[in-house]
């Protein structure tokens, strides 16, 4: 069995009395390429700060390569980079300036990757960085996490002011990058699309906690939609043992459950004395299911 | 009605340090005014009529050193332009929230000294508006914090004003408060007028204070000084950890740079002060120090915080635990305070040296120098400690730094330099009790709340 590269176990965190994460406990591998996805406030850039030991955990334990994420030592953030969501850009430089700093900084630094990488994004670097648009802040952002070639990346929403073009570029120097299986990136997201192109694992957050973890296959799987037609009319609450959202009007109902499977079926069908039929989500209906 | 309300909330209290300023300094305030009129305790009058004066202070204290700022950020967001008379609303807003600054200082001053309120309303709106006006202004541009240190010529002005040209007097009859409420009018109606017309308003270019910082022409011409090859340049670790931390390229170049322009506006700024005396009238050399305390405190305070918000920065790429943060802002801060206050120093040294006789011998003078120093440094140790998570513990120790720092300034002011040394004594013994509390605050620090924070853009 591989050791897991990033584990959390009942991780949960309070600022002023506010529950953001509550009792997250996931295990990342070596190699996975991570999709964290869910609705503004859903804690997913409070869940990477409190992964990379920005912040404490008010609960649980997070555990980077196996160390504490408060106290991570500096051999291990060596081998970490991360895109905040806001970038943290000096402005007062050029963008060549910044990456020569954080080259600097890190003391290993991929020069030919970080040029191709360049040349391909169309990043600007011998302009001030306050004079640079969102988009190009965001790639140069990334580039400055890439150079030191981490082992695990972690990018809060890095598309999120991108153009179409760049952003289809971007994902695909992220395939390339983590095509090897050696690197294991995280990353937020509110665009479906990108994450069923790249991601091998999906979190969907909700109300500071993960409300699936898994494949991106097993979820497409396994969520499903149920249109029920009894012969009585149905319960108010449909005895469901993963429900994700359900209507019921009479003898009639919709519902979307998780972890579907042919045996859960049978024993519905059973129970309420009812036709179901299965019908498979998209991504985005799953997400909407979720939050329905 | 509401943008308006909201303008003049974030001008007042834009940030929760300032929001616990204001709250503390209007109860206390309004205790000491409850106790004064209820003649509660009269015996302790004196402490209440402190108390009140401590508490107007502590309202003043966030307008004055970051409303400018703030107006100037607020004005910049394109959102005002897409709000419905948002400029007017944002003007309007500034202009009643100075309105109630004055009248909290006339009602004071009128309460603990029985002077008229209306003399001391028009005197503090006046230096208000041209304290808002100065800033907003200034902060455009590169050195605009050099405004702050462009009071030491407007405070002698004022003393002018006051002891040679008979402005007290003047301000007591009904004729000269109706002069000067038309001039302050007229000044914030020809600041309304040039606001509104106004094609755009640039954002603000003090980053966190600091004096030195970019405008557009200045960064690109920074950024060719630092580098003129095309390919990447070779950094030193020292000077990477040292930029991130400051938000701008600090190397030897730019640095003397800065020490030139910075020494010119000293000189600019210094000769006139040294210029200006009251007539007939000798103010003590005592005096000369108010401004090196007026740069050691805030400065002190400000360089400290925004380099704690911006270790965040360090966390990962420079490998430094917590501890090893600490002391590198630590060293920064220290630095940066030692430039600010040898740089008031060298602005206020030559009135001070001509009236060194006033001072009674070396003992006097080594305080004086020593002073600002530990002013400094407690709040510098202050500023570090003030980190969110710890909103009240830090806030008390601001007020404790402010009450100290404000009783510095008083009694040059009173011209009295009695207490000096024992003032002396209190902070250097306070300074290392801030140190470790600062640590500690440090040791779980949560650069998740503690993150560089942009200016807010709202007013709808």
């Amino acid at each position: 069995m591989t050791e897991s590269l990033l584990t959390t176990r009942g991780l949960g965190k309070t600022i002023g009395g506010k529950t953001i994460l509550r009792n997250i406990s996931v295990d990342v591998s070596p190699g996975s390429i991570v999709g964290i996805i869910g609705k503004n406030g859903a804690g997913k850039t409070t869940l990477m700060d409190v992964l990379l030991g920005f912040s404490a955990a008010s609960a649980g334990s997070s555990r980077l390569f196996g160390h504490d994420s408060f106290t991570l030592p500096a051999a291990v953030k060596g081998r970490i980079g991360f895109v905040p969501q806001q970038d943290e850009l000096v402005t007062l430089i050029t963008g060549r300036q910044q990456l020569a700093l954080t080259a600097a900084l890190y003391g290993r630094w991929n020069h030919p990757l970080i040029e191709r990488l360049q040349a391909s994004w169309e990043v600007p670097l011998d302009q001030p960085i306050h004079s640079l648009s969102g988009g190009e802040r965001q790639k140069l952002s990334t580039l400055s996490a890439l150079g030191h070639e981490p082992e695990l990346l972690l990018l809060d929403e890095p598309v999120a002011s991108l153009d179409p073009i760049s952003r289809r570029r971007f994902l695909q120097e992220m395939i390339e990058i983590t095509a090897d299986r050696t690197r294991t990136v995280l990353f937020s997201t509110h665009i479906i699309s990108d994450l069923e192109r790249i991601a091998d694992q999906i979190w969907i957050m909700r109300g500071g906690a993960i409300a699936w973890a898994g494949p991106l296959d097993a979820l497409k799987e396994s969520v499903v939609r149920l249109s029920i037609a009894a012969r009585r009319p149905l319960p108010a609450v449909l005895p469901l043992a993963h429900g994700v959202s359900q209507r019921v009007a009479g003898a009639r109902a919709s519902a979307v459950v998780s972890h579907w499977n042919e045996q859960e079926h049978a024993q519905l069908q059973a129970a309420l004395d009812a036709d179901i039929e299965v019908e498979g989500l998209s991504l985005e209906d799953i997400f909407v299911e979720f939050h329905a | 009605m509401r943008g308006i309300g909201r303008t003049m909330l974030l001008l007042l209290c834009w940030g929760p340090l300032q929001r616990w300023l204001l709250a503390i300094g209007l109860i206390l305030t309004l205790a000491g005014r409850a106790a004064l009129a209820t003649l509660w305790h009269p015996d302790l009058r004196p402490l209440f009529v402190l108390q009140m004066a401590f508490g107007a202070c502590l309202v003043l204290i966030s307008p004055v050193l970051v409303g400018g700022i703030v107006f100037r950020s607020l004005s910049a967001a394109r959102a005002v332009a897409l709000i419905p008379n948002g400029r007017l609303k944002l003007v309007i807003g500034a202009f009643a929230s100075h309105l109630l600054l004055a009248l909290l200082v006339g009602t004071t001053q009128s309460v603990t000294t029985g002077k008229l309120i209306a003399p001391v309303f028009m005197t503090a709106y006046a230096i208000l508006s041209l304290q808002f006006f100065g800033y907003y202004w200034s902060c455009q541009y590169r050195f605009g914090g050099f405004w702050l240190l462009s009071w030491i010529v407007w405070i002698r002005l004022i003393i002018v004003a006051f002891k040679a040209g008979q402005l007290g007097a003047w301000l007591n009859t009904a004729h000269g408060l109706f002069a000067a409420s038309l001039v302050v009018s007229g000044a914030w109606l020809a600041f309304a007028l040039l606001y509104l017309r106004s094609r755009r308003v640039g954002v603000p270019v003090l980053d966190g204070f600091m004096i030195w910082s970019r405008s557009a022409s200045g960064a690109s011409r920074s950024a060719r000084l630092a580098n003129t090859a095309a390919e990447i340049p070779h950094y030193t670790r020292r000077f990477a950890a040292r930029t991130l931390l400051l938000g701008m390229p600090w190397n030897r170049s730019s640095m003397w740079q800065r020490m030139f322009w910075s020494i010119l506006i000293l000189v600019l700024v210094g000769i006139p002060a040294q210029l200006i005396r009251p007539l007939g009238e000798s103010i003590g050399s005592s005096f000369a120090w108010v401004p090196i305390l007026v740069v050691a405190g805030p400065l002190a305070w400000a360089f400290a915080f925004t380099m704690t918000q911006r270790a965040r920065l360090l966390w990962l790429a420079s490998g430094l635990a917590r501890v090893e943060l600490f002391r590198l802002v630590e060293a920064y801060s220290w630095r940066l305070m030692v430039i600010a206050i040898c740089a008031a120093m060298l602005l206020t040294i030559p009135r001070f040296l001509l009236a060194i006789g006033d001072l009674s011998g070396v003992v006097h003078l080594a305080t004086f120098v020593a002073i600002p120093f530990a002013s400094g440094a407690a709040f510098l140790y202050a500023g570090m400690s003030y980190v969110t998570g710890r909103r009240l513990a830090g806030t008390l120790i601001i007020i404790v730094c402010a009450a100290i720092w404000l009783v510095n300034i008083g009694f040059p002011l009173s011209g009295t330099v009695a207490p000096a040394p024992i003032l002396l004594a209190l902070q250097v013994v306070l300074v290392p009790v801030l140190r470790a509390l600062a640590l500690r605050q440090w040791r779980d620090i949560d650069w998740l709340l503690n993150r560089p924070k942009r200016l807010p853009a709202r007013i709808a």
